[in-house]
Parts: structure tokens; C-alpha cells; sequence
């Protein structure tokens, strides 16, 4: 069963209306009967895996505050080992075993907890339907965001039933993410998919063109998936974590990785850099380089054990170390800040070197990357790329792919400004304008969707 | 049980939705009535099949190059753009559904004929709307089984304005197609980088491979034609050299090895005048569709050399009926 089916939108108004009928205690039980039914349905294969992770987990963090600190600690590596171990093996290339669905995103959050509870940040879970809720929460199980047993359980104690205003905020967090995933990403996919399958068979303005549009489309995809994810728990009164904050817009590469996919970098700042820099801490600078390198390296390989995973944190890793170690001349800084250009011309660069990065990240191998690279000088003449002329048919018009993306970024501007709230949320006329802007976006998602693939680029990982 | 906040959402969001399934409903029930090539050909066959002596299927090609009015009976041209043979089987189907007078069938085959089916030239669908309205297409969803396979269209801002501006517009060959209905000569589209984009573009279509497909509808055309005793001819329609020289030597012997085979083994008439010297630069549009001259030209010289021969005319009074 696909997330964005009407399968799933059937399941989320059952689970809703089941909470309201059963009373606020049946919501764990009501969640965790729609979540396996979401899983048996998706990946019957990974039902077994997920279930006995659930069970270890559950149980050694009962142990982990009642046993000795030395037993703790064995079985807290023991488990992490065991857990992690686990997502490595299904991670590795070259063998037939299918990874069982969302395994990145519900281990994560199982080491999270295993950590928390050790290092008394939050209680052991008391239940397991609850806790075997919290993992399997199907709105998030697939792609995240990867959220914490503490927020997750703070939320279940003091849970309330959504008001009318939270509900229809959900409901629009969803159709803009529908919007997103169908008609932004899924256009842009219709440029970047064949240029990117196969590089070798088009010419520098192609490459180029659809080596800037991949990290639009990947945002447009993943943040829309996120949008829904997130609306479908509020629909249940569960707050999911943002994974987004418009990180295009970012200064720095530094400052992208606070913006994007907020949720894996949150987790590997609380879990990884932060116990490895402080164990590093006395080597200074380079400890500090080096609890960032390894952070990034694991941000590239936790999307698999691939070569061009690695390329893409080993690059990543680069940017941050020289960020982090720069020390700009203060004449240059002066110099620049006068120019009055820099937040613009860094947001620029960043996102050409986020592009530069995110091409490795695509690539099926690093020769299909390189092929890539080479489009971007033989786009000035510079002979380094023997360009075919023949630009074979692309599913998309060049008006047809910049439009849905102008119209996400304007909206997301306006959100993250307040605009939305101040001019559509507060007045009468108000109240107009935000039914006349709901049906524009149902319009253009009838008219302007491309609805052949449901499939989300990160629900693989 | 607090169902308070809920119901009134489920409310507000039932008036607002229903006007939007009103008018997407009412939008889809219109846009069924419109007409397709699938519609079109229909209508021709229950009209014209039963006293056609000659038909005449395949792509584009065939459409541009083959005039009916100038065979010697009673022809109708039934090519498309983008015609596959599984479409072309389609329309056999439907053709020898009732009595008929068919004596001879032209199966026009091209270079890619044999890997591709319907909807393998994605890109065509454009066409519809934007000769219809004289608009760019973002969205090539538009007719996606247009070719005649299914009778469902997909709703798009241009077929919504295509359906209220029905009526007023005529509708584009490509949906009518009513016969034979020559390409304009563009200058130029004969060139070699022209010829060889034109070659990619097929080549990007056969890609999808569809062999199996292609060539067993072939055969069931074959099969059906010998069962209402019409002689049918496997025919490849000029090209310009410089379309030609665009495709390997190996691939162009491939094809040609296994036009020969079908022809030997189902005992089939082969026109093969993809390089016939006769036909110069004036007589292509572009590279490999014939200009309205040579179009004329190609179907005399095709009544001439290989139907007159195969028929024997009955027909309808003036002995040919063309569009």
C-alpha cells in the first residue's frame, strides 16, 4: 500500500474517527492496529524484522534503568550493536535481501530511545502498545520525520483531541504536500529522471538543467511527503517534528544542514557529534574536524552503503570542516559586507554547492556523477564534454516545471513570513481568499498532477 | 465521544468539495463525448468498411504519403500519427467484424514498426491540444491511450477549454482523420542533423521494446487478411537519404531481414520504396514524411506498380471513394 493512496487515506479517517468513538486511551491501540495494517499491507516482508526490533528494544530499556551500570552499558552496546547491525546488513549492496520498509527511520528512532532512557532523558516505556506505536506509527514509519519516544509520550499524557483549527491546518499541510509531490516534484522528475538515468545520452544543457533541478525536485518530494506525514498525525492529535525550514534559503552550508531533513541531522548532532566532539574535545581543532567528518560521513551512508552515498558526506564533510575552520580575513569581510550582496551571494553559493554535492547523491555510480560534472563546462565551450546535439524528447515544458515551482516557493515564503496568517486567517475577506486558494491548489493538483508516480525518493532509504 | 470539531469539518469539507466534483464530473462526462481517434475511425469503419476495397493503415508515414484518390477503387486511409500495430490490429479487428469488399490491405511498415506499441510516442499527445488551441502543452498526460485505445481522457486546463471551445474550433487531423492530409514542406527538416534527431526520436520510442507485441500483431493482421481472402502488402514508404544514413547499416539490414522473413513465410507482397531513387528533395516535407507533391507521386506510382495489379474494382459507382 503506498502512503499516498486512497488505501492509506481511508486508514487515517478510520484510525481519526476510531479515536473519537473509543475515547482518547484507545488512541495508542487504535494507531498501532492502523499502523500494522499500513505495514502488513506495504511490507509483509519487513512485518517479522520490525516487530522483533520493537520487542528487543522495548525490553532491554526496561532493564537499562533497573539493572547495574556495568550490565547496563553491555547490553545497551550489545542492543545498539545488534539493532544498528541489522541496518548495515540490509544496507550492504550486491545481496537480494529486501530491506523491510522505513528500517532507516524506525531503527533510528529505537537507538534514540535506547540512548534516552540510558542517559535518563525519559522514561522506559511503560507500554508496549504504546511503544510499539510510537515505531510503527504509520503516518511516519515509511520516511519520518524520526521523532522521540520523550515528545512522542509527552503528547499521548497530555493528549487532546484535535480542535477544528488544528484539523483543518492538517488538512492543509496535506494538499500543499500533495501539491508538492505531484505536481512540483513529479514535472521536475520529468526533466531530471531521464537526464540523470542516463547522462551519457544528452547534451550540457540538459545535464546542467537537471543537475539544478534534482535538488528542487528531492526537496518538493521529500518535504511534500513530510507536509502529509506530519498533517496525517496532527489529523490525530500527534505533532510530528518539522524536517524543513525553507533551506534553500540557507547562507551557508553550515546553516543548510540545520534546515534540511531536520530530523536525521537533530539525531546524529544528539547522538553522534555531540558524545564524539566531547570525547575529542581535547584535540581542538582537530577532534572537533573530526567529529564532524564522521557526522557527515554518516549523514551520506545512512541513505546506504554506496559509493556515491560516501562521495556525497565525504563532500559534505569538506564544506563543513573548511566552514567551520575559516577564518575570513576581516579587510574581506568588510570588504564583502559593503558590496552589500552577501547573504544573497551566499545563499547562492550554497545552493550551488549543495547542487554539486546532491549530483553525487543521484548518480546510480561515481562515472555517472563525473558524466554529469561534465556537462557544466562543456555548457561554456570549454571542450571538456563531446555534447551530442540531439536532445531526445522530455516529458516537460520549460513554463510547465518553473511555474509549480515559483508558486511552492512564494507559498512557502509566505507561510514562514506570517503572511498567510495575517492576511488569510484573521479577516473575512480573509476567509475568501483561503477558499478561493484552496481550490486553486485542488485545480492545479487535478490539472497540473502527474500521477503515474506515488512512489517518494526517500521512502527507500 | 467528541465528534464536535470533526463533523464540522467533514461539513465544510463536503461543501467545498462539491462543487469540484460537480465540475470535474461534468468536465469528464463532456470530454467522453468528444471526439478521438478512436471515436473518428469508428465512425469511418461502420460507414465506409463495408464498401472499402482498399484500407490503408500505419503511422504517419502513411498518412502523409499515401492519397487514397488516387488508387484505382474504392480506398480509405486509416494511418495516425504515432500508429502502432497493435492498433493497426485494432482497426483490422473492427474492419472484418461484418461482410465487406476488401481486396487489398497496405500494412505500412517503418524503421521502428517492429519494437513499438501504442503509447511508446509519448510525446505526441501534445499535438491534439496544441494544434487545437494553438497553445503550448505542459502536460503530456493529455489523451494518454489517445491512439484509440481507451475513450477516457484526462482533464487538463487544455482539454477543459478544448471542450468548452468544441464546436467553435475544428478539430485537428489528428483526431478526425479523415484520409489523407499532407505534411507542409518545412525547408530545412531534411537536413542531416535534422534527419538524425528525427532518428533518435524513433530510436528513443523503440527503446521501450516491444518486439514480441509488434510482431505478433503483424502476424494476426496477416492471419485475419488471408481469412477474407485480401492480399495484403508490407509497405515501406520513401525516406530521405539523409534519414537513412542516420540509422546503422546493421540495424537497417535487421529490419529489412525481417520484413523478408514475414513476406516469405505468410506469403505476402513486399513495396519496399524506402530508397527508391526516384523521389528527390521536393518530394519529402521533411526527413522522412513525403511532401503533398511526392505523396501524390508515391500513390501513383504504388497504384500503378503493385495494387492494380492485386485488384479488381467493384466498388461504388466512380469506382473509388476518397475523403
Amino acid at each position: 500500500m503506498s502512503f499516498l493512496s486512497i488505501e492509506s487515506a481511508v486508514l487515517l479517517l478510520a484510525t481519526v474517527i476510531a479515536t473519537r468513538v473509543l475515547g482518547r486511551r484507545a488512541l495508542p491501540g487504535a494507531v498501532l492496529l492502523a499502523s500494522s495494517m499500513f505495514y502488513v499491507a506495504s511490507a509483509p516482508g519487513g512485518v517479522a524484522w520490525l516487530a522483533l526490533s520493537i520487542l528487543l528494544a522495548f525490553a532491554v530499556g526496561a532493564r537499562l534503568t533497573t539493572a547495574s551500570q556495568r550490565i547496563s552499558i553491555w547490553l545497551l552496546s550489545l542492543t545498539i550493536l545488534v539493532i544498528l547491525g541489522a541496518l548495515v546488513f540490509v544496507k550492504l549492496p550486491g545481496h537480494d535481501f529486501t530491506a523491510p520498509l522505513g528500517i532507516s527511520y524506525f531503527t533510528f528512532r529505537l537507538v534514540a530511545y535506547l540512548l534516552d532512557v540510558y542517559w535518563g532523558r525519559c522514561e522506559p516505556a511503560r507500554s508496549l502498545t504504546e511503544f510499539a506505536a510510537f515505531v510503527s506509527f504509520f503516518p511516519q514509519v515509511t520516511s519520518g520525520p524520526i521523532d522521540r519516544w520523550g515528545h512522542f509520550l509527552g503528547q499521548l499524557d497530555r493528549y487532546e483531541y484535535p480542535s477544528y483549527e488544528q484539523m483543518s491546518s492538517a488538512l492543509r499541510l496535506i494538499l500543499f504536500g500533495l501539491f508538492k509531490k505531484l505536481v512540483v516534484a513529479n514535472r521536475l522528475g520529468g526533466l531530471v529522471d531521464p537526464v540523470l538515468d542516463s547522462p551519457g545520452d544528452f547534451s550540457a544543457p540538459f545535464l546542467v538543467a537537471a543537475a539544478y533541478a534534482f535538488p528542487i525536485q528531492l526537496y518538493a518530494d521529500f518535504s511534500g511527503l513530510t507536509d502529509i506525514a506530519r498533517g496525517a498525525s496532527r489529523l490525530l492529535g500527534i505533532e510530528a517534528p518539522r524536517n524543513f525550514d525553507r533551506p534553500f534559503l540557507a547562507s551557508s552550508v553550515q546553516e543548510f544542514w540545520t534546515r534540511w531533513h531536520m530530523s536525521l541531522t537533530f539525531w546524529l548532532r544528539d547522538y553522534l557529534f555531540k558524545p564524539l566532539s566531547a570525547t575529542l574535545r581535547r584535540q581542538g581543532r582537530i577532534g572537533l574536524a573530526v567529529a564532524i567528518g564522521v557526522n557527515m560521513l554518516a549523514i551520506g551512508l545512512w541513505h546506504g552503503l554506496q559509493w556515491t552515498f560516501l562521495a556525497f558526506g565525504v563532500i559534505n564533510a569538506i564544506y563543513m570542516v573548511a566552514g567551520a575552520m575559516r577564518r575570513r580575513p576581516r579587510a574581506l569581510q568588510v570588504a564583502v559586507a559593503r558590496l552589500g550582496l552577501r547573504r544573497w551571494g551566499n545563499i547562492l553559493l550554497t545552493f550551488n554547492l549543495m547542487t554539486f554535492a546532491f549530483v553525487f547523491f543521484r548518480a546510480a555510480d561515481l562515472s555517472a556523477a563525473l558524466e554529469v560534472l561534465r556537462g557544466f563546462p562543456a555548457l561554456f565551450h570549454l571542450g571538456l564534454h563531446s555534447s551530442q546535439t540531439v536532445a531526445p524528447a522530455l516529458g516537460v515544458t520549460p513554463r510547465g516545471v518553473v511555474a509549480p515551482v515559483a508558486v511552492m516557493a512564494f507559498v512557502e515564503f509566505g507561510v514562514a513570513r506570517g503572511y498567510w496568517d495575517r492576511w488569510f486567517m484573521r479577516t473575512r475577506v480573509g476567509a475568501v481568499a483561503r477558499w478561493v486558494a484552496y481550490y486553486a491548489v485542488v485545480l492545479a493538483i487535478v490539472f497540473g498532477g502527474i500521477f503515474d508516480n506515488t512512489k517518494f525518493i526517500y521512502a527507500r532509504f | 465521544m467528541k465528534l464536535g470539531p470533526l463533523l464540522k469539518l467533514v461539513l465544510r469539507l463536503t461543501v467545498f468539495s462539491a462543487p469540484l466534483i460537480l465540475g470535474i464530473g461534468f468536465l469528464e462526462r463532456g470530454l467522453r463525448s468528444m471526439p478521438t481517434p478512436s471515436t473518428e475511425k469508428h465512425k469511418i469503419l461502420v460507414e465506409r468498411g463495408p464498401s472499402a476495397e482498399i484500407v490503408i493503415f500505419g503511422s504517419s508515414h502513411a498518412d502523409a504519403g499515401l492519397d487514397p484518390a488516387k488508387f484505382p477503387c474504392s480506398a480509405i486511409n486509416l494511418a495516425n500519427d504515432g500508429q502502432t500495430l497493435d492498433i493497426d490490429l485494432a482497426l483490422m479487428r473492427e474492419l472484418v467484424r461484418g461482410p465487406g469488399r476488401l481486396q487489398v490491405l497496405i500494412v505500412p511498415v517503418s524503421l521502428f514498426s517492429f519494437h513499438v506499441s501504442s503509447g511508446d510516442f509519448a510525446r505526441l499527445p501534445e499535438k491534439v491540444p496544441r494544434k487545437l488551441l494553438g497553445l503550448d502543452v505542459p502536460n503530456v498526460d493529455w489523451l494518454s491511450h489517445w491512439l484509440g485505445q481507451s475513450r477516457v481522457v484526462k482533464a487538463t486546463p487544455h482539454t477543459a477549454i478544448g471542450f468548452a471551445l468544441r464546436g467553435f474550433v475544428p478539430l485537428p487531423h489528428e483526431v478526425t482523420n479523415l484520409g489523407w492530409t499532407p505534411d507542409p514542406v518545412k525547408p530545412g527538416r531534411t537536413s542531416i542533423r535534422e534527419a538524425s534527431t528525427k532518428a533518435e526520436f524513433h530510436r528513443m520510442a523503440m527503446a521501450n521494446d516491444h518486439q514480441k507485441e509488434a510482431t505478433l500483431a503483424l502476424l494476426a493482421i496477416l492471419e485475419i487478411a488471408k481469412g477474407v481472402h485480401a492480399a495484403p502488402v508490407l509497405l515501406v514508404t520513401p525516406f530521405h537519404r539523409n534519414y537513412l544514413a542516420a540509422w546503422a547499416p546493421s540495424e537497417l539490414a535487421e529490419f529489412r531481414a525481417r520484413l523478408s522473413a514475414i513476406a516469405y513465410d505468410y506469403r505476402v507482397v513486399v513495396a519496399d520504396y524506402s530508397q527508391d531513387p526516384r523521389f528527390s528533395d521536393p518530394d519529402f516535407a521533411d526527413a522522412d514524411h513525403l511532401s503533398p507533391g511526392g505523396a501524390q507521386r508515391f500513390s501513383r506510382i504504388l497504384a500503378s506498380e503493385v495494387i492494380g495489379p492485386l485488384v479488381r474494382c467493384e466498388g461504388v459507382a466512380g469506382g473509388k471513394w476518397a475523403p
